[in-house]
């Protein structure tokens, strides 16, 4: 039996739910959602500094 | 995010794609609900006010999210837009960093150092409470490691953190992420109540808030239920625990990897900045720039609204991804360790958050 680890699981596994669990989708270069969030604040805020957005309401 | 709830295992996709078009449905939910709980606390109070009736104000706060949970647990919330809702933590992130141009850097010192202090206290006690109540109901180890992780820093996206880094199994981060969220829900109606009851000033009910409740999206709503102060200082103290996730998930990962069930870390600094939340960065840049004089006192204001818009749409999300029938699927186990770990952190915090004010005259 293999003793492979899985990434979301613990102990021994068998190969077939190791194979499942170890395999990770493939990326690009991407940002995480906490830098989108930072740009687009920081955009928000150029845009607000630079008399874009002249009064925002609420 | 709604997902967490109705279905646990889309958690571990981690991040809402980008695919604008499948996110604006939910968006637009978000913005419909939270723009209906602002219409209604505007139209109430007008009406009191027209009528001489001496009505309790309630916040748009409060009714964006029971409008949020009365559509999540009675049709439910459709298909085509579990997406878009689940983007609430975005918002939550945007509005966060924006919340900066409120604070001077001076004043984040200043406050930095005592939240630093019971930050530090609060993850410490946390921890070795809720790991001795894990081995006490005798939890598995790795369950108790994420509630300790949830409890102790961050609540959803610590969890999310340490599933990966402990190589937890699915199931457990399901069962802690619906005990966090669940006692994240009950911390919104109870906290203020408890709040009021005391008679805190803004000042020790948004510390208290950003210590004990661990949801960030929960944290600033139990805050803004309390004061804008309140959520403004809920947001600095839970920004300060949440700066600590990489640090915190790296010791787990190192004990797990010792314990021969979790792969060792590489590189050490290179997990740390993976795992920082990059929007504690945001804050502190815009605090930095507002510090220097950037924005005039009109800008400040706009980024300000801009802000309150921005948590509009999270206060809405936290009401529509909070499903309490899937909640209860969950079991019952986790969440009485969950409960009753959380109201002896919320007392302990609450003891150290009276104790200081009273030594600092707040």
């Amino acid at each position: 039996m293999s003793t492979q680890h899985g990434v979301f699981g613990t102990g021994a596994v068998d190969s077939s739910k190791s194979e499942r669990n170890t395999r990770e989708p493939k990326r690009g270069w991407s940002l995480s959602l906490d830098s989108w969030a930072v740009l687009l604040a920081v955009g928000l805020a150029i845009l607000v500094r630079l008399g874009v957005f002249k009064h925002i309401p609420w | 995010m709604a997902d967490a709830v109705t279905h646990p295992q889309a958690r571990t996709g981690a991040q809402p794609s980008f695919q604008f078009a499948r996110l604006l449905p939910g968006i637009a939910l978000l913005a419909v609900i939270g723009y209906a709980g602002k219409v209604l606390e505007q139209n109430i109070n007008r009406y009191a006010r027209t009528h001489h009736y001496t009505i309790p104000n309630i916040e748009y706060v409060l009714w964006a999210i029971l409008l949020g949970l009365l559509l999540s647990n009675t049709i439910g919330v459709p298909q085509i837009f579990r997406a878009g809702v689940a983007t609430y933590e975005f918002w939550l992130k945007v509005g966060i960093v924006l919340l900066g141009s409120r604070f001077l850097l001076g004043d984040i010192a200043k406050l930095g150092g005592v939240s630093l202090a019971l930050v530090a206290i609060e993850i410490t006690g946390a921890i070795a409470f809720m790991t001795f109540l894990g081995r006490a109901f005798k939890l598995k180890p790795k369950l108790t490691s994420l509630l300790a992780v949830g409890s102790a820093v961050c609540g959803v996206s610590a969890i999310i953190a340490a599933k990966g880094a402990i190589e937890a199994d699915d199931e457990d981060s399901s069962f802690s992420i619906a005990a966090i969220l669940a006692l994240g829900a009950l911390a919104l109606f109870t906290f203020p109540l408890i709040g009021h009851a005391l008679h805190l000033s803004d000042r020790a009910y948004g510390l208290w808030a950003g210590l004990a409740v661990d949801n960030t999206a929960e944290a600033t709503a139990a805050g803004a239920l309390y004061s804008e102060a309140a959520a403004k200082l809920a947001v600095l103290v839970k920004s300060t625990r949440n700066a600590t996730i990489g640090f915190v998930v790296l010791a787990y990962a190192i004990y797990w990897a010792s314990q021969g069930q979790a792969k060792a870390v590489g590189n050490k600094a290179a997990f740390l900045w993976q795992k920082f939340p990059k929007f504690v960065l945001g804050f502190l840049f815009i605090s930095l720039v507002a510090t220097y004089g950037v924005f005039d006192k009109e800008q400040i204001t706009s980024l300000a609204n801009l802000s309150r818009w921005a948590f509009l749409l999270t206060f809405a999300g936290v009401g529509l991804r909070t499903n309490f029938r899937e909640m209860r699927k969950q079991g019952l186990r986790p969440f009485v360790v969950g409960a009753i770990g959380e109201i002896v952190i919320a007392a302990f915090t609450l003891a150290l958050v009276v104790g200081a004010s009273k030594y600092f005259g707040w």
